[in-house]
């Protein structure tokens, strides 16, 4: 496959409240070089494939540890992971807050998952075989694939009954 | 994460039995398929390595199950549980446990509740081994410290030895001592000789990188 565009760039955006959280999470999978100040993970898009599965597990259990820790309200994430060229960043941020994704959020226990991940159809195709498990829905502005790392609640219900 | 009705009627289930500091809730290997509801005290739970060696999985406290793997599987523990201090727990039967969970719709929090406990079939160090060892040290004390409950006579001590710790996070021994003594310059912990958190606050700080 070639790319037309040089500047692509993949991303991986959270909240811009959670700097640290992101630094920890790379931290703790070893990845902790990859960080640079900012509200997401900006990488070469051939990174995204080995990295992806590793970072939100990561995001998970740094939040379920901090969740431990008992220190301040309990933060639950969303995060966006595009590839296309920097400016799409904006985009990124109107798709976490489309309903498909905070109803995971909505339908998991909140002492147990953490994260839910959109995941944009770009950066689905580039994860190709090393796509974690998805479900696809639309948001009325086209469609998104979502990944939980720690299922519960209603979405274990859910995916039981399928 | 159940309501205050289903943890008394958890409870009630159970015969209370209280545990000295040092004494085995469980242990690995033995057969039994009974839950222990931890209502009182600190616990660690330790699976034996190949090597002999026990390596801390998990920390638990009041409020959690302990024993819960076991009521679901072959009725063999899988890890070998420690009271940190005196501790209180309801012994609840699996006979008793499994109708309650039937009976009160409680299979959907249970499963959650094992869920987030899969993390614990890695050793406890394993899940830090990418911090640098001042992260790492403060990551277990931060955590025991949180842990402590308004029952602890003095929730800021830590009831571990240094060769506990060093064991725990898999470090060396040495390693362990100067991140205790880096942590006593700043006072982050007490002087010592006991090991004691002086600012709990600046511990969580040491947590993350960006200091």
């Amino acid at each position: 496959m070639t790319r037309k565009h040089t500047t692509e760039r993949a991303m991986i955006l959270t909240a811009p409240e959670h700097p640290v959280l992101l630094h920890d999470a790379l931290q703790r999978i070893g990845c902790g070089e990859l960080w640079s100040t900012g509200p997401g993970v900006d990488l070469r898009p051939e990174l995204l494939p080995a990295l992806l599965s590793p970072l939100l597990h990561g995001l998970q259990q740094e939040l379920a540890y901090k969740h431990r820790l008992g220190r301040g309200p309990a933060v639950r994430l969303r995060v966006g992971v595009h590839v296309g060229p920097p400016a799409s960043r904006a985009a990124v941020h109107r798709l976490l807050e489309a309903e498909p994704v905070r109803e995971l959020l909505d339908r998991s226990n909140p002492e147990v998952t953490f994260v839910v991940a959109a995941i944009t159809p770009s950066a689905r195709a580039l994860l190709g075989e090393r796509a974690p498990e998805l479900v696809t829905a639309e948001t009325g502005k086209g469609l998104v694939h979502l990944h939980v790392p720690q299922p519960s609640g209603r979405l274990l219900a859910l995916r039981a009954g399928r | 994460m159940v309501t205050v009705q289903d943890w008394d009627r958890l409870l009630a289930a159970g015969q209370v039995r209280r545990f000295g500091q040092g004494e085995e809730l469980l242990r690995q290997g033995a057969v039994g398929d009974h839950v222990l509801v931890l209502t009182v005290g600190r616990v660690k739970v330790l699976r034996a390595h190949e090597n002999g060696s026990q390596l801390l999985v998990a920390l638990r406290a009041a409020g959690d199950l302990v024993g819960e793997m076991a009521s679901r599987g072959r009725g063999v523990r899988s890890a070998t549980v420690v009271a940190l201090e005196p501790c209180t727990a309801h012994v609840v039967p699996a006979a008793e446990f499994t109708p309650l969970l039937t009976r009160h719709n409680l299979y959907s929090p249970f499963t959650d509740y094992l869920t987030s406990k899969l993390y614990e079939s890695v050793p406890y160090g394993v899940h830090l081994v990418h911090f640098r060892p001042a992260q790492q040290l403060a990551r277990l004390l931060s955590e025991v410290v949180a842990l402590a409950g308004s029952e602890v006579a003095d929730p800021l001590r830590i009831p571990f030895s240094q060769e506990a710790l060093a064991s725990a996070l898999g470090m060396a021994r040495s390693t362990v001592s100067e991140a205790i003594a880096a942590l006593r310059r700043d006072g982050v912990l007490t002087p010592g000789p006991a090991l004691s958190v002086a600012d709990p606050d600046r511990l969580a700080e040491h947590t993350s990188h960006t200091m």
